[in-house]
């Protein structure tokens, strides 16, 4: 199986904005969507989670109700706003533009480098 | 939830931020009974991957951005407890302040009303004083008050 690598920085907050783009959730079914999603390639720190939902939260970027989950438990589910829908759609436009370029450079033949 | 929201239903939050972690734990937990690990390996498994409960909830109470009133408020009562504790401290500090802030007002009285507002004429630059000069001179000089009826006749003779 392929190592576990550690989340870049700053992509945990992209990652946490887009999981929770899909519907509201609690902050275990996000550490295990990103865990299944990623294959299990990506190591979720577990104990920075819940300090980056407090931030997104704290910046109106996310919203929370707790509710009640299919168990009958009440849990604290996240839901995007309108702010984080404009941010993760920001951050996302970068992060490709960052990649590609990222990606061109690691691509580069000996000759282009002239 | 307001900043302010956030700062006054502290305990409130505290609470809910202990369900939350709790809630992580035990779904965690009961996941892993589910894939045949022993309910106490299970629970461990779960905090390990959790990290310390006390850290994550430290970074989380970083993140709910109402920390420096916090601490400031704590600060503020330990000061407080502080000085009651030694009462002799406290009123020396006190007196101290009190003192030097009743001195400076009292320089900076003086100074406004002598040095730094004009004078209560409506031209205060073409003001002279006025003096005789005499002769001779005794011990207290040749310079002399200007006696008022010296300056009605001098206002009477005055072509202005």
């Amino acid at each position: 199986m392929a190592t576990k690598s550690d989340l870049p920085q700053g992509t945990l907050d992209l990652l946490i904005l887009k999981v929770v783009a899909l519907g509201p959730v609690h902050g275990y079914a996000i550490a295990q969507r990103l865990q299944q999603v990623s294959n299990d390639v990506v190591q979720v720190p577990q104990g920075s989670l819940y300090p980056a939902l407090h931030r997104l939260e704290n910046r109106n970027l996310l919203a929370a109700d707790w509710k009640e989950t299919e168990t009958g438990r009440e849990a604290k589910f996240y839901r995007l706003t309108k702010k984080g829908r404009a941010q993760l759609e920001t951050e996302t436009a970068s992060w490709d533009r960052l990649t590609q370029a990222v990606g061109l450079i690691l691509r580069m033949s000996e000759g282009g480098a002239k | 939830m307001s900043w302010w929201h956030r700062l006054l239903r502290r305990n409130l939050m505290e609470e809910r931020l202990d369900k939350e972690l709790v809630f992580h734990l035990e779904q965690h937990t009961s996941e892993l009974i589910a894939r045949e690990h022993d309910p106490v390996e299970a629970r461990r498994l779960a905090r390990i991957s959790l990290g310390g409960p006390e850290q994550v909830k430290e970074k989380c109470r970083d993140a709910r951005g109402t920390r420096w009133a916090e601490d400031l408020a704590q600060d503020f009562r330990y000061a407080l407890r502080t000085l009651r504790q030694r009462p002799g401290f406290a009123t020396v500090a006190l007196l101290t302040l009190a003192l030097g802030t009743g001195a400076t007002t009292v320089m900076f009285t003086v100074i406004n009303g002598v040095l730094l507002k004009p004078l209560p004429f409506s031209d205060p630059g073409r003001l002279v004083l006025v003096q005789e000069q005499t002769d001779t001179s005794t011990i207290f000089g040749n310079l002399w008050a200007f006696a008022y009826p010296n300056y009605l006749d001098c206002k009477r003779e005055s072509p202005l």
